[in-house]
């Protein structure tokens, strides 16, 4: 069920990942592959992981 | 913000971390584990752990004499390159995400039993995540500094509390005196040398200490004075509190609390102790926090921590809610973590240490025979 609380948990979430992944940008751009790799996968849990834990948890 | 590099942290300012660290647990549940383990001899184990803890740090210390100023990620770089360094890294890592969530959530479930009963675990939670994300933002210096003013308070504030506890000790609360054997004392007290885990931090610092000799003084004295706190906090929880009265409390340091009674308007310091524990919770979960992102930034070679922040507190946030309630979380924490930390704080860096003397003698001896 999509609530107000949701929404707002969401649109953090989106502003963190947006935010992460520009990090991890700038850092491939500095050419640390690894480190931006590596950013870009925490984002990506930073992400995913309380989106299911929001949608997906039961009780 | 002042550069990293150029941070040095004095011996009282490491010793102050390394307490907040370790001795937090008296406030948590290690008096009960004590009692539950070894019965009326936990102070035995508590004093056992300890001087394990101390042998142990003797010898690591030993064998980092000639690595001053190098954290471990550093050596495991020395020994392994780049696949060292991140090896030993993501160990690292691993280890201090599996802890903090845990704390973080052992923090919120108590503050919600002392005082918020009715209100959302994920509430009180963000008030201790925002305390975390204001420290990580001043960075480590503000954190360390804070703390050895702080840590400087609870420790008097913590002997008063012990000393006003007195006309309720009794002496014969402590027999049989080796508890439930020699057997659970040193054989689960070996396990529980895991309580010492975040002495695994000293190693981190070392690059911010600079001498060998202050790595060694902050190690013992910081040793030291968690022996103390560790003893007596057991000690005084035996002697106030019959066992096994005492391992059905959660918090038995709140318990000892409303013990003291002084005349009619001198009771109830329980209502004191909320406030300090949530000021040490809050300390013990920005230091873990701030080393989870340095790690990262090290591991990774990445130029800037606080674009980290953020999503690792997300992460810690879930990661922690992820026990269905509070006793699966002291569960896995007691039970698993606080039985087999022991591996990745002492075993690793020894093990580490080892190789690392072992290449370095290996280097040496090419040099000298290059040179000839």
């Amino acid at each position: 069920m999509i609530t107000l609380d949701r929404i707002i948990a969401v649109i953090i979430l989106l502003w963190v990942f947006v935010y992460t992944v520009s990090y991890g940008k700038w850092t491939w751009r500095r050419r640390n592959r690894l480190g931006a790799v590596m950013v870009i996968l925490l984002a990506l849990a930073a992400f995913v992981l309380p989106i299911l834990s929001i949608f997906y948890r039961q009780g | 913000m002042m550069s990293e590099k150029k941070i040095v942290f004095g011996t009282w300012e490491v010793v102050a971390v390394l307490i907040t660290m370790i001795s937090t647990k008296c406030i948590m549940y290690f008096p009960r584990t004590m009692a539950e383990d070894s019965g009326t001899a936990g102070w035995i184990e508590a004093l056992f752990i300890s001087v394990m803890a101390f042998i142990v740090f003797v010898l690591i210390s030993r064998l980092y004499s000639p690595f001053e100023g190098k954290d471990l990620i550093d050596i495991g770089e020395y020994i392994g390159g780049s696949a060292g360094r991140i090896i030993t890294g993501l160990i690292l890592l691993a280890f201090l995400l599996f802890l903090v969530p845990l704390v973080f959530r052992e923090f919120g479930e108590q503050m919600k039993a002392l005082g918020f009963v009715n209100t959302p675990i994920s509430f009180i939670l963000f008030f201790f995540a925002s305390g975390m994300i204001v420290a990580a933002y001043f960075g480590l210096e503000a954190i360390v500094r804070f703390q050895s003013i702080a840590v400087t308070v609870i420790v008097i504030c913590y002997v008063i509390y012990i000393l006003l506890l007195w006309p309720r000790y009794d002496i014969t609360q402590l027999t049989p005196v080796l508890g439930t054997g020699i057997k659970d004392i040193f054989g689960r007290g070996f396990f529980r040398l895991s309580e010492y885990a975040e002495l695994l931090l000293l190693f981190m610092i070392m690059p911010f200490i600079k001498t060998g000799r202050n790595f060694r003084t902050a190690g013992y004295v910081a040793i030291g004075l968690n022996a103390f706190f560790l003893l007596t906090v057991t000690l005084a929880n035996l002697l106030a509190i019959s066992y096994p009265t005492t391992v059905e409390n959660t918090i038995p340091v709140y318990v000892l609390g409303r013990l003291i009674v002084y005349g009619r308007f001198f009771q109830r310091i329980e209502s004191l102790f909320v406030t300090t524990w949530s000021l040490v919770g809050l300390m013990y979960l920005s230091t873990g926090f701030y080393f989870i992102l340095h790690i990262f930034k090290k591991v990774f070679r990445l130029e800037y921590t606080r674009p980290l922040i953020w999503p690792f507190i997300i992460l810690i946030f879930n990661l922690s809610l992820f026990p269905s309630n509070i006793k699966r979380t002291i569960e896995l924490e007691v039970n698993y973590f606080r039985n087999w930390a022991w591996i990745v704080a002492f075993a690793l860096p020894i093990l580490i240490l080892f190789v690392a003397r072992a290449e370095r003698a290996k280097r040496e001896k090419r040099n000298t025979e290059g040179t000839r």
